[in-house]
């Protein structure tokens, strides 16, 4: 009881000093049953050995001895640095606030966490885990030491600030000059308001439980009508197979019935047929036997003798006869097999789980498939358990029916109901269907469902397109061997200012060919994109080609280029580069080493002399009138005009001759000097 | 109205009344002279009209024919107009009828004038002795040598006369004015743009006498009209005036048949015309077709694309 005694010093060491100086209310009250201990309790005191249950009981009626005195810290100045013990404190789960705060009077909590960290001389402490209580937290291991006084009220007085380190509402003046005026405080609003704060934090965790608990009911309830619903399958299925065993029994018994019956009948028969012949014999016998005992009557030796020896002969024919009666049949019956195999078979397939029924596949939906996958599914029916699916598929062609069915090329084990096919071909129609498993058995085959891979996405021919101010032919060609049903064609403008961002996207669907013309909007940029479609779906966008509606990017004939000719990056600009000549070029044509002007078709030329040689020379087309026309730009001369009725198309095409380079400046507008016939 | 002298009645205002009259007459019979133009046939061709018209030239000192082809544009709109030379032996008649240009000049609204290529009924001695010389030959110059000098002033009468015939008698745009011609009236359509810089908007020639110093023609002609002094011919001969032009920029098309058999007979001589207009940057595009020759069928075929040429600038 050293405690207890150490207990009491320093109890009525504080007493004193609070009588004296304090002049807190104290209440007394001498417990009986403990001995000499002089204990102190306040109102409102917490008794830390307290259970949680009983901390609404703020009065101080404790069970627990447990005095102010064994509370942890010294506190400030001037208190004696008296080893406390701090017994096994057990703070209140639930700690009702309102009440301190209502009930100003009890309202005491121990102080905790005095400002001054107290020294370390005290080896009993607790250490502390929190830094800053709040003002209704405990710290509960740095309880200040238990002086009673110091945790009440002095008589009298307003509280108007909330001790943050006691936990209590004081007056202001205890913070300046009191007892508390180390302790850190806050307004009594503030400390109401942090105090609401908390209780709500409470009850919205309260609230989070309750919902936890009311969706797991809920999860609970499904279960049992799962339960319920599987289990009532089950009973279900479980009656007809045993109803199945005993009609096969009842069959059985009664077929055997039949033939124990029937056999009963042949083997009387027989023996009916054998008494019969027997009784016949008797009644033969019994006339032999009369008539020789007649003969032995007659009296005449003579006819004795003779008819005796007749009956002689006749008894010893008939003794010659081997009498030897047997049974026809023998007194038992054949086994019958019992069937017991076929019974036992019987018992054995009577298991909780019936063979699943075939599934029945999905058609496919649009959009879920790709160049390389497509998403199969099937449906089930609701009265089968299934353990796993077995997915077969082939590759089909696009006029296979149905009931060609030949056999899987992959299968798969599939335990959802769906499942993503992939590493497929493009543009290929493949066949599914799907069996389904369970303990019991595997299903029949489900029908063959038939989908499609969705084509590649198709390249365009960047070298094919041709574009003038309204329009632009696109040219594309499209991967894998089978063509693709039709082709989307989508384009949108380009802001020349902005980067590339997809503002209105056009697109032009159905196409069947693989080119098209489109009519555009003039000096604009434009970006291609080709899609192919077909039953399957949409293929991704091909790579897209930049169009300028401004006129042609030029490309090099590479078969019939001179090799000293290159193309300049903007498409417009040939150049005959001078350090690149050799001269025994293969493809180098002789027709163009002439000097004069030649305006070459069908491998004649006009002969025509020119005498200012044209800086600029003006290119005019007339498709309609099948003219092309040639002039010199700069002093607005004519130079020769083709007339030839067009019939495909006309391409441009420019070659240097001699060292130098040409430039090709398109979109021009026609000018005025040129008549048009 | 002509002036009666009449009494004298006041001696210093009459007189000068008489001078001032005088002066009006003089004009007055001018303008008679000018206006007495007199149509010879009108015929309807194309929806516009072939005339010709008859007058007494005062530089020709004769009368003379011109065929005009008006356009249907020509009743409401001011027309500009193209002058055609025609060759050796031609008249006013030969281009209008065979050449069919009224499509063309009515398609694109040109006046067409087609003057002859000589003066006629001088009855200056030798005249009718040659084909290429004389009557049918002028060669669209001004002679210097007699008996020719006094009429054989084509260069004159198509240059100064003829326009100012044109423009004041027929509603036509005086500031548009362009030229072509055959053979020898190719020459004298260059020769005519050459030594007129501005005045004509654009020039053309179908197989013309590209140099008549160097050819046999020329030779003679100029020998003739001009004298033996080669110096006086060269402002005449258009390949020399070419070496020598300067003046705004002429665009000039020449067609030449292939099988022209005076092309071959060195009648024509168009390379040293292309030499000297390569040189001195005259813009000539000259075409030599294929399976031509020298005739009006030639022209025929070719005057449609002359006639858009000039029209390009005719109307612009």
């Amino acid at each position: 009881m050293a405690s207890e005694s150490s207990r009491e010093a320093s109890g009525e060491q504080r007493l004193g000093e609070g009588a004296e100086t304090r002049g807190e209310r104290l209440l007394g009250q001498e417990r009986p049953g403990n001995g000499d201990s002089l204990r102190f309790y306040c109102t409102g005191l917490y008794e830390p050995g307290e259970p949680a249950g009983g901390r609404s009981g703020l009065a101080a009626q404790e069970e627990q001895p447990v005095p102010a005195s064994s509370w942890g810290l010294p506190r400030e100045a001037g208190s004696a640095d008296s080893p406390v013990e701090s017994p096994s404190f057990r703070p209140a789960a639930v700690f009702d606030p309102f009440l301190q705060v209502v009930d100003s009077e009890s309202a005491c909590s121990p102080c905790s966490d005095p400002p001054l960290s107290p020294s370390s001389d005290l080896p009993s402490r607790i250490p502390l885990d929190r830094s800053h209580p709040g003002p209704l937290t405990r710290d509960l291991s740095r309880e200040s030491e238990g002086d009673p006084q110091n945790r009440e009220l002095p008589e009298g007085t307003v509280p108007d600030v909330f001790c943050q380190s006691c936990g209590i509402p004081i007056p202001a003046f205890e913070k300046l000059f009191g007892s508390h005026r180390h302790h850190r405080v806050a307004p009594l609003s503030l400390a109401v308001e942090a105090a609401k704060m908390d209780c709500q934090d409470n009850i919205r965790k309260l609230g989070q439980q309750l919902v936890q608990v009311e969706t797991f009911v809920s999860h609970m309830e499904e279960i049992f009508v799962t339960v319920e619903e599987n289990i009532g399958k089950q009973q279900h299925y479980l009656e007809l197979q045993y109803d199945d065993l005993m009609q096969f029994l009842v069959q059985r018994y009664e077929d055997r019935c039949q033939e124990l019956e029937e056999e009963k009948k042949l083997k009387l028969q027989k023996l009916y047929g054998e008494l019969v012949s027997c009784g016949q014999n008797i009644d033969l016998y019994k006339e032999l036997i009369e008539s020789t005992e007649e003969l032995f009557k007659t009296e005449d030796k003579q006819t004795f003798l003779k008819d005796g020896q007749t009956a002689l002969a006749r008894l010893e024919e008939f003794l010659q006869v081997d009498f030897n009666p047997e049974l026809p049949t023998t007194t038992e019956f054949e086994k019958f097999p019992t069937d017991m195999p076929e019974v036992q078979r019987l018992i054995d397939t009577i298991s909780s789980l019936p063979v699943p029924s075939a599934p029945s596949m999905c058609p496919q939906a649009p959009g879920t498939g790709s160049s390389d996958s497509v998403r199969v599914s099937w449906s089930l029916s609701a009265d089968d358990t299934v353990e796993f699916y077995q997915l077969h598929y082939r590759e089909v062609t696009r006029d296979t029916s149905p009931s060609q069915q030949g056999a899987a090329d992959m299968s798969l084990r599939v335990k959802e109901m769906y499942h993503t096919v992939r590493d497929l071909k493009p543009n290929t129609v493949y066949e599914f269907w799907v069996t389904a498993s369970n303990s019991a058995g595997t299903s029949p085959g489900s029908d063959r469902a038939k989908h499609t891979t969705v084509p590649l996405a198709p390249t365009i021919k960047r070298k094919a397109v041709a574009s003038c101010p309204n329009a632009a032919l696109i040219e594309w060609e499209s991967e894998g061997r089978n063509s693709a049903d039709s082709y989307t064609v989508e384009f949108c403008k380009v802001c020349s200012s902005c980067d590339w961002t997809e503002s209105l996207t056009e697109s032009l669907t159905g196409i069947t060919s693989c080119k098209t013309i489109v009519d555009l909007e003039p000096n604009e940029n434009y970006l291609f994109y080709v899609r192919a479609l077909n039953e399957g779906g949409c293929s991704d966008r091909s790579s897209p080609v930049s169009i300028r509606t401004t006129g042609n990017r030029f490309y090099l004939m590479e078969q019939t280029a001179h090799l000293a000719l290159s193309l300049l990056e903007d498409g417009v600009t040939i150049v005959y580069n001078e350090d690149n000549v050799c001269v025994d070029s293969p493809n180098y044509d002789e027709r163009f080493t002439r000097n004069k002007f030649e305006f070459l078709h069908n491998g004649i030329t006009p002969d025509v002399r020119i005498t200012v040689i044209p800086k600029q020379i003006g290119i005019l087309l007339n498709y309609d009138t099948g003219k092309l026309s040639f002039f010199n730009v700069t002093i607005r001369q004519h130079l020769f005009t083709f007339s030839h009725p067009f019939q495909q198309l006309v391409n441009p095409c420019f070659a240097l001759e001699g060292p130098g380079s040409l430039k090709i400046c398109h979109g021009i507008p026609t000018p005025e000097f040129i008549r048009l016939p | 109205m002509f002036l009666l002298p009449g009494p004298r009645v006041a001696a210093s205002a009459s007189a000068a009344a008489a001078r001032a009259r005088a002066v009006s007459a003089v004009t007055a019979v001018s303008l008679v002279k000018k206006m007495a133009l007199t149509q010879v046939s009108s015929t309807k061709c194309f929806e516009g009209y072939q005339k010709v018209y008859e007058h007494d030239s005062y530089e020709l000192k004769c009368k003379m024919r011109f065929g005009i082809y008006l356009p249907p544009k020509a009743e409401r709109v001011k027309c500009p107009v193209l002058y055609w030379l025609s060759g050796l032996t031609c008249t006013e008649q030969n281009f209008i009828t065979k050449a069919g240009s009224q499509q063309a000049a009515a398609e694109h609204g040109i006046v067409i004038v087609a003057p002859d290529t000589s003066p006629r009924g001088c009855n200056i001695q030798g005249e009718e002795d040659s084909w290429d010389f004389g009557t049918g030959a002028g060669f669209y110059i001004n002679a210097t040598e007699d008996p020719w000098k006094t009429n054989y002033r084509m260069y004159s009468y198509i240059t100064e006369e003829l326009p100012h015939l044109i423009n004041t008698n027929f509603l036509v745009d005086s500031e548009k004015m362009s030229i072509f011609g055959h053979s020898m009236g190719g020459h004298g359509a260059l020769i005519c743009a050459l030594k007129n810089p501005g005045k004509y908007k654009s020039v053309s020639a179908l197989a013309p006498i590209c140099n008549p110093m160097q050819c046999p023609w020329g030779e003679k002609a100029f020998t003739g009209y001009l004298g033996s002094d080669k110096s006086k011919w060269e402002a005449f001969d258009a390949t020399c005036l070419a070496k020598t032009y300067s003046g705004p920029l002429l665009d000039i098309l020449v067609d030449q048949g292939k099988d022209d058999q005076f092309l071959a007979a060195g009648q024509l001589l168009p390379d040293s015309f292309i030499t000297a207009c390569t040189d001195q940057k005259i813009p000539v595009v000259f075409r030599l077709q294929e399976g031509y020759d020298h005739s009006y069928y030639f022209i025929a075929t070719f005057i449609t694309d002359h006639i858009k040429h000039h029209a390009k600038y005719l109307n612009a």
